[in-house]
């Protein structure tokens, strides 16, 4: 990652500006984003394919998936080919394609958690690739009004409600590490 | 009126007329061109279907497959009213929302592509017409009867010569002049309708494409859909850089034509005797067909890259998917650039009446950058002539650096990152330049197949570093060298191919037809296209490709180094592997969907255009694979295979169309259809989930790709070889079984034998039952229920 990091909230791929509305990123992401999963009544988090491929000092963004679930329960949707990192550490993940689980969200009767009433009212993103999770983001900023959206992802994605800032990843790291400590 | 279309306008000649108001002498009256056709098959519902006329099938469509959007931008700009904010269900000015924005935006796009594809039938007729004049007959050799498939199903009549076409053309610009009608401020106004324009005017341009490449096999000496064509070179080291070379980057091949005809006729001989032709993007797959010696360069994404080599000594862009910066970037290499088509002209001056020695001698003495020639024969002395007077000139002039100037570039790098933000695929360009300026060249190179060629990363860089440059300079040695085998475009697929294959395909024993089509805009080093082509044919599916994927396939090798063309047969049978040509081949394959239900099952064709897409949705296990597309014209081709019931996967980027076609399986409504012998209802499960879809990896592709392939009318036996692939393929990529078994196994039959114990076990755990009805005549039509309940 370059040493002089782009400004924290622009867009992360140039000329991703979508309109008017674009995420919010609070000084105190980790926090802030922890507090609202903790309101949240039936969160959800979306992996993608870098959940296998990024390695942060020796962790896999997998493990830290993994932490964030079972620190709050909170059900894992294995998109692509996640699913067999998954397995080979037992865990239970809903295997979905990223289109095919966004499609499904904006249906406001739909919860991959049968024991929890729908809709979900906040989904995380984790791991997906910036340009694919930026346009299944929109599509839930535009057709699904009773759910909430935050990237846990070291880009600031513009489609969110809610981003982590761009940044390297020492801090990206610091910053899931918060994340976690405060859920 | 005898056999055919009746030529040019009827005129009705008056030697002498009397009225009370009236009177004439030799009045001559011409009345247009009248559709007179033999009754080859009775007229279907729908000849030449206006915009409205299939809209109930397309909400069939749409009701399984309901648009899924995802906005590019939350904003219209489209009037000055604007900038109008839609997000979240705000209106604009207009009264529109972001969701009939959406359709409307893949309406003008489909618009788009549909009038490139039909500019360039019509503008490749003139040339041809001028030629060959209008009653050269269309004939395609003794074992492709059903000549024009498409323009017989929707257009109703059989074209026998190519001055018939012309009548084909008007009618599809009538149709796209309608529907980008439909996308002006205030007119259509709800997304369905919007989808249902755009899925008309796709199946129109795969009239126009069937048109556009008819005409140019039938008078150009094509293969005429020869599984034998020949292997011919492609790669940027398959020229002989000693020769001089005219390089063609485009989609319309006449001027290349005339380049090589000026070659014979002027004692050059052949492409690659005196000198080299070369193309790049589909022009180069056109004139490979018509002189096997020609080469093909490669797909778009190594356009700036040759052109920064300064090979080329004369380049000539003719229409589509050219970088509208090669003029500027040829002048930095001394290569004169001569446009042939009025679509790009770039800004160079109009020297079509100038003599041609007048011309060269501007060129090669570098008073202008290029010129305009809109005379094809022109364009083919000019070409020769300046490559052979400019290639001593201008024999070191490149703008790539050298190895050892590597370093010296990447060291003004800051390191700010700004050219991997603007990356489309987020490369790591700033860490293999910031590498590079270290002495390590190593990181660079490897983008080589990565890189899509879009040169944004040069384009943000502060430090003006030519990092598009760069990764071909530290590539060098594979820039200069790489040289694969590719078979030459075939065109048609036979009918006698159909013969052999329909019933395997309908009723699911050769599990699919896969179709790699599209652009260079790839998320995974090009080589996947290969290895997934690979992967089908192996397994025993028909592959057909068109295009840069066709290309794309080529740079594929295989553990004892040869190309897939190389390995598998150019037939249309099971394992085979098809290039059938360039963009406006595309409907070669879409017309082999609708053969099998006219040749082999014998369905009515003329007109008949709701019918025969029931057929191919039902029972053709088909699915096209746009894995980089970027282009309108990829969105109005992947739409036109929609209408017609074939699904399509595109890559992560194509969620920028805008739109997918999704279904919701649990919605099980929308998954029946009629049982034709019986008029019940069925649940057909899955077959197919989704009409467009898009893969974020190679492997989620692939996949996806042997599931879409399932059909509700496969065989028992059909279905288990469907399913043994799509188990074998998920289990290999997630790991597990795929959680979607219980709806696709109808009965234990369908069950791959080789999974039998572990699918056994995993359906009673599931609580599956076998399905009532598995074995159905399925239709969407409820027209077609030949009994009543």
């Amino acid at each position: 990652m370059s040493s002089i990091l782009p400004p924290r909230t622009s867009p992360y791929q140039t000329a991703n500006i979508p309109g008017p509305q674009m995420a919010l990123s609070p000084d105190k992401a980790p926090t802030v984003f922890a507090t609202m999963v903790k309101r949240a009544k039936n969160p959800l988090l979306i992996v993608g394919k870098y959940v296998l491929e990024f390695d942060l000092e020796g962790k896999k963004l997998i493990e830290y998936a993994i932490e964030i679930s079972k620190k709050k329960n909170i059900p894992i949707v294995a998109t692509t080919t996640t699913l067999k990192g998954f397995i080979e550490r037992n865990y239970p993940v809903v295997e979905m394609s990223l289109v095919d689980i966004v499609n499904r969200l904006q249906d406001p009767t739909f919860t991959v958690t049968p024991d929890k009433e729908p809709p979900h009212d906040l989904v995380l993103f984790l791991g997906i690739t910036y340009q694919f999770a930026s346009q299944g983001l929109s599509t839930l900023k535009h057709f699904a009004p009773h759910l909430r959206t935050i990237t846990l992802c070291k880009w600031y994605h513009p489609n969110a409600n809610w981003s982590f800032p761009n940044m390297d990843d020492k801090e990206w790291k610091k910053m899931l590490e918060e994340f976690i400590q405060a859920l | 009126m005898e056999e055919g279309l009746r030529k040019g306008p009827v005129k009705l000649l008056v030697k002498d007329l009397r009225t009370g108001t009236i009177q004439a002498k030799d009045l001559e009256v011409m009345i247009g061109r009248l559709a007179m056709e033999e009754e080859w098959e009775p007229q279907g519902p729908t000849p030449f279907p206006g915009m409205h006329s299939l809209r109930s099938w397309d909400l069939k469509l749409l009701n399984r497959y309901k648009p899924f959007y995802a906005p590019f931008c939350d904003m219209c700009c489209l009037c000055t009213y604007g900038k109008c904010d839609l997000t979240a269900g705000r209106r604009g000015a207009c009264g529109i929302d972001i969701r009939a924005q959406q359709g409307r935006i893949v309406l003008l796009a489909c618009c788009i592509g549909a009038a490139t594809h039909t500019a360039h039938a019509r503008h490749l007729l003139e040339y041809l017409l001028r030629k060959y004049g209008e009653d050269h007959p269309i004939d395609l050799g003794r074992e492709v009867e059903c000549l024009m498939p498409h323009t017989m199903l929707v257009c109703g009549i059989k074209p026998k010569t190519i001055g018939d076409l012309s009548y084909i053309l008007n009618y599809c610009e009538e149709q796209v002049a309608h529907c980008l009608a439909a996308t002006h401020t205030g007119q259509e106004g709800n997304a369905l309708d919007f989808e249902s324009k755009a899925l008309h005017v796709s199946m129109v341009d795969h009239v126009a494409m069937e048109v556009a490449d008819v005409e140019q096999i039938v008078t150009l000496g094509f293969p005429k859909g020869d599984p034998n064509a020949p292997l011919t070179e492609i790669g940027t080291g398959c020229v002989d850089v000693t020769k001089p070379l005219v390089l063609c980057i485009g989609h319309n091949v006449a001027p290349g034509i005339e380049i090589v005809d000026y070659m014979r006729k002027n004692n050059l001989g052949l492409p690659g005797e005196v000198m080299e032709v070369a193309g790049l993007c589909c022009t180069a797959h056109d004139l490979t067909r018509y002189s096997e010696q020609a080469k093909i360069i490669g797909p778009m994404s190594h356009e700036l890259r040759f052109i920064r080599s300064g090979i080329a000594d004369c380049i000539v862009v003719d229409e589509q998917c050219i970088r509208t910066d090669a003029v500027e970037e040829a002048w930095l290499t001394k290569t004169p650039v001569i446009a042939a088509n009025e679509r790009a002209c770039y800004g160079l001056p109009d020297l079509t009446e100038e003599p041609v020695e007048v011309i060269v001698n501007k060129l090669v003495n570098r008073e202008i950058k290029g010129a305009v020639i809109f005379d094809p024969e022109k364009v083919g002395a000019v070409a020769t002539l300046t490559a052979l007077r400019m290639q001593p000139l201008r024999k070191k002039y490149k703008t790539i650096p050298d190895l050892n100037q590597i370093k010296d570039a990447a060291s003004k790098c800051t390191f700010c990152g700004k050219c991997r933000r603007n990356c489309p695929w987020n490369l790591p360009t700033d860490e293999a330049v910031n590498a590079a300026a270290h002495g390590n060249i190593e990181p660079l190179a490897r983008l080589y197949d990565y890189c899509v060629g879009c040169g944004r990363c040069e384009e943000a860089c502060p430090q003006h570093i030519p990092i598009h440059s760069l990764i071909t300079a530290a590539a060098d040695r594979k820039f200069k060298t790489e040289k694969y085998k590719v078979r030459v475009g075939r065109g048609p697929v036979l009918d006698t191919e159909i013969r052999d294959v329909g019933a395997p395909i309908v009723l699911g024993e050769i599990p699919g037809v896969v179709a790699y089509v599209g652009c260079a805009n790839w998320p995974s080093p090009l080589q996947d296209v290969g290895r997934m082509a690979y992967e089908f044919a192996r397994r025993g599916y028909i592959v057909t490709a068109t295009g840069c994927s066709a290309m794309a396939i080529a740079y594929y090798k295989d553990e004892e180094g040869r190309s897939p063309y190389e390995v598998f047969p150019g037939g249309f049978e099971r394992g085979g592997l098809l290039n059938v040509g360039s963009c406006v081949s595309n409907p070669h394959i879409s017309d082999a969907c609708i053969k099998i239900a006219h040749i082999y099952a014998r369905r009515k064709l003329r007109g008949n255009y709701e019918e025969i897409a029931d057929y191919v949705l039902n029972r053709v296990g088909a699915c096209g694979i746009a894995w980089g597309a970027m282009s309108q014209k990829a969105a109005s081709i992947a739409t036109g295979f929609n209408r017609l019931g074939v699904p399509v996967i595109i890559g992560p980027q194509g969620l920028k169309y805008r739109r997918l076609y999704l279904g919701r399986i649990e919605d099980k409504e929308s998954f029946s259809v009629w049982d034709a012998r019986t008029g019940q209802k069925v649940f057909i499960g899955p077959a197919p989930e989704h009409l467009v879809y898009i893969a974020e990896t190679v492997e989620e592709c692939m996949v996806w790709t042997a599931k879409l392939c399932i059909r509700p009318n496969d065989t028992t036996k059909g279905r288990m070889i469907k399913l043994t692939h799509y188990v074998e393929l998920y289990k290999r990529f997630y790991g597990r079984l795929p959680k979607d078994l219980p709806m696709l196994v109808r009965t234990e039959a369908d069950i791959p034998i080789t999974y039998k114990d572990e699918v056994l076990e995993f359906l009673k755990a599931e609580g599956w039952e076998p399905h009532p009805q598995p074995s159905i005549d399925p239709t969407l039509l409820e027209r077609l229920v030949r009994v009543k309940v």
